[in-house]
């Protein structure tokens, strides 16, 4: 059965004439399916000529009200033609016999074909709001729309030892974090309020330290003239809540106003975010795979808000991912550790996404979890740095990980993302699991510590000597580093899950405290694909 | 001639013809006209297979919750929805359906919902906020084709509908001053659940009291029918038109 419908009809390049002999042909049952195709293919672009033709054809053809009517006046195989209704000016039936009739072809009133030349120039105006969307703004200065995400690693925390970064930053009215607006201090899941967003001010820590100071610090400045920072993280939620209905509201009402105020201010903006996330879902022992799946629809709900909110479609918000300090949530750490390589999996596919490793490297807590406060204002340091790298020089920061490990006799060896060196200068992770693991590495035989030992760093390799040689098969073993395993309290470095091998670059001295200088140390990381040498 | 998107604040639409132009018919998907489907914006249908029909001249998808999907919600805090939809009664003295579920609550009616809904005397389309503290108003007599936009707005805590562009109803949120919850839809990481007309999750039972067919959806973050009134008449005369609503 060929049916002409008003797709069919977009356009021609018949004239009228022709199209009337066609039309008129097919009326009376004088063409045959491949001619109708041919009639379909070639009235492209001629709505016009179409329709009037097919005005003429109606007005002279015979048309029966029903279909009942015109089966009963034609004879078996003969087709005939009824009123349509709406966009439908006219039906085509073949009669089967005196009780049957198929519908062969349907054809387009008047304002059907009013719709198809509505829907070319709907093509056109679409196609010019598209581009109008591109080009908006590109001549207006950028400013920085910085939006925090995660847990208390990113939430206001602890006695604030910087308040204010540069004045060319600015945060919400209410405050830069939800945690801290009026409605909730503590149980941020609803949702704010309009006061607490009408208007910017500028940027200062409220209610604890957050790294919003220092991302200011490294990203003021060149690219951005100014700075909106919002920050959504919540302390201890999962990323299950965090992508439920509130929370996600929040960061809407974020995005959606410090763009506005952006705008307004005659900014072109541009969002990025900064994640600190994973301990919460460790501790309901999500498998690596859920916090996978839960990571790229979060993160992606983020990034296609973020453009919402810019109004850019073509825009992939940059998302700054770390690795949790925690290293003992449950089943001996191996939960941090599923979180922490899911968290490795998303920093690769997720467009954007980037990979600023581990941040054993500054001060933390007791707890082994939160940095100290002072930890909070370097991190942010590196993150703004991390942005303002990826603005200034399209550069996707990738931290020191390890990218191939083989394993001959006793004899392993590690080769990493960069030339790398020891340096003891941290110490972080030394006084754990000594007996057994070296400089942060932890060889894994079937679920087995071997000991470690001898290790040699050359270029981009480290090679180690294992006490015994492992017995299990080649996909049982296990090389990490940075991840020993933890339990409760401890004060120190060295009780840090963490490692002696960082890059050979030379470091940088940070913004806020020059004697302090960053380093890219490895990465937590759990290497599985160990291969033979 | 004035398009969705011509309307400041364009964020997500569909329009539901079985058409390449609209419908990904293979991966079921409704393409979002904003411009932001490659982000996962897009409307797919991930229970059932939809079912397109024309009734009055219009075609359009008939809900009647044997099939559904989701989308992301584009405006969960505060923003403005056009849809053109016809609610069709069948049967029964009371019936109210859900074509839209915008929140992920254990209880489906503590989420924001749009609303269809018959009584003995007047049917209507509504969009209610999460917790229904606070719900456009749009109440008719008959079950014909009818454009409704609907706005909820944090600023002045009001939400705001209107059939035609010049007579526009309003209702106030409860007098809270500290969170935006009564004039928010809220969201969920699943999405806007689409056309479980039933709010029962899981749900494919033919409903036999009320469905509807729908013709198309359009989402701005604001409340245009303050900041855009004119383009937004003219838009609803241009869908009113479109669809033969008088």
């Amino acid at each position: 059965m060929t049916n002409l419908t008003l797709r069919s009809l977009k356009s021609s390049a018949l004239t009228s004439a022709e199209i009337d002999a066609n039309f008129i042909a097919l009326n009376t049952n004088k063409v045959e399916t491949s001619e109708i195709s041919a009639l379909q293919a070639s009235i492209l672009n001629s709505q016009l000529q179409a329709q009037a033709v097919i005005d003429n054809a109606l007005i002279h053809s015979s048309l029966y009200a029903t279909e009942a009517l015109g089966r009963a006046a034609v004879a078996d195989n003969a087709t005939f033609s009824v009123q349509g209704s709406g966009d439908i000016a006219a039906l085509e039936y073949r009669r089967t016999n005196s009780t049957t009739s198929v519908l062969i072809a349907s054809y387009p009133s008047a304002a059907a074909v009013s719709d198809l030349r509505l829907t070319d120039e709907f093509g056109t105006a679409h196609q010019r709001y598209l581009d109008g969307l591109r080009t908006a703004g590109i001549t207006k200065p950028k400013a920085a729309v910085v939006i925090l995400l995660g847990q208390s690693l990113n939430a206001p925390r602890l006695t604030i030892v910087q308040s204010k970064a540069a004045p060319i930053a600015k945060m919400p009215i209410g405050g830069t974090s939800i945690a801290s607006w009026q409605y909730n201090a503590t149980n941020a899941l609803w949702c704010g309020h309009w006061s607490e967003l009408d208007s910017v001010v500028d940027y200062e820590e409220r209610t604890g330290q957050t790294p919003g100071t220092g991302i200011i610090n490294a990203l003021a400045g060149r690219k951005f003239p100014r700075i909106y920072v919002g920050n959504a993280a919540i302390g201890g939620r999962t990323l299950e809540t965090l992508k439920s209905g509130l929370p996600v509201t929040n960061l809407w009402a974020l995005l959606k106003r410090l763009c506005e105020h952006s705008r307004v201010a005659g900014y072109d903006p541009q969002v990025m975010f900064y994640t600190a996330h994973g301990e919460a879902n460790a501790g309901t022992a999500t498998s690596e795979d859920a916090y996978y799946a839960l990571g790229q629809e979060y993160y992606g709900m983020c990034q296609m808000y973020a453009a919402q909110a810019m109004r850019k479609p073509g825009y992939l918000a940059p998302i700054v991912f770390t690795y949790p300090v925690q290293q003992g949530g449950g089943a001996s750490g191996e939960n941090d550790r599923a979180i922490k390589r899911a968290i490795l999996r998303l920093t690769c596919d997720l467009p954007n996404g980037i990979n600023m490793g581990g941040i054993y490297q500054w001060p933390v807590s007791t707890d082994r979890v939160h940095p100290t406060e002072q930890a909070y204002v370097l991190r942010g340091e590196a993150v703004g740095r991390t942005l303002k790298r990826f603005f200034d020089n399209g550069a996707k920061w990738a931290s020191l990980h390890i990218t191939d490990v083989t394993i001959s006799g006793t004899t392993f060896v590690a080769t990493f993302s960069d030339p790398v060196q020891r340096d003891v200068t941290l110490g972080a992770g030394e006084a754990l699991n000594s007996a057994l693991a070296e400089d942060g590495f932890e060889w894994i035989d079937n679920g087995v510590s071997i000991a470690i030992s001898g290790l040699l760093y050359q270029g981009w390799k480290v090679t180690g000597a294992l006490a015994s040689t492992p017995v299990g098969t080649l996909a049982q073993q296990t090389l990490r580093i940075a991840v020993q395993t933890t339990s409760g309290f401890a004060t120190g470095v060295g009780n840090i899950p963490g490692s002696l091998v960082r890059s050979t670059d030379t470091g940088w001295p940070a913004i806020s405290d020059y004697t302090y200088t960053n380093y890219s140390y490895a990465s937590p990381q759990t290497f599985t694909s160990v291969r033979t040498a | 001639m004035t398009h969705a998107f011509e309307i400041p604040g364009y964020v997500q639409g569909h329009r539901f013809l079985d058409d390449p132009l609209y419908y990904d018919s293979t991966a079921k998907r409704f393409k979002d006209l904003a411009g932001y489907d490659h982000l996962g914006n897009g409307l797919t249908i991930t229970t059932g297979n939809p079912i397109f029909e024309t009734v009055g001249g219009n075609r359009g998808l008939r809900l009647d919750n044997t099939f559904n999907g989701s989308f992301r919600c584009p405006i969960p805090w505060m923003g403005t929805m056009i849809c053109v939809i016809k609610p069709q009664y069948l049967s029964g003295l009371t019936a109210g359906r859900y074509p839209l579920i915008f929140g992920d609550a254990v209880n489906p009616l503590s989420n924001g919902r749009q609303y269809i809904y018959y009584t003995s005397t007047k049917r209507g389309v509504q969009l209610v906020s999460a917790g229904a503290q606070l719900q456009t108003q749009n109440y008719r007599n008959d079950d014909n084709c009818v454009v409704v936009v609907m706005a909820f707005d944090q600023q002045t805590r009001m939400s705001y509908s209107t059939v035609d562009g010049v007579t526009i109803a309003t209702a106030t949120a409860p007098a809270n001053t500290t969170n935006g919850n009564a004039v928010s839809l809220s969201t969920a990481g699943v999405g806007v659940r689409f056309g479980n007309m039933t709010a029962i999750e899981g749900d494919v039972t033919q409903v036999t009291d009320l469905y509807c067919q729908y013709y198309e959806q359009h989402f701005f973050d604001g409340n245009i029918l303050l900041s855009d009134l004119a383009k937004t008449k003219e838009f609803i005369d241009k869908l009113k038109a479109q669809y033969n609503i008088a």
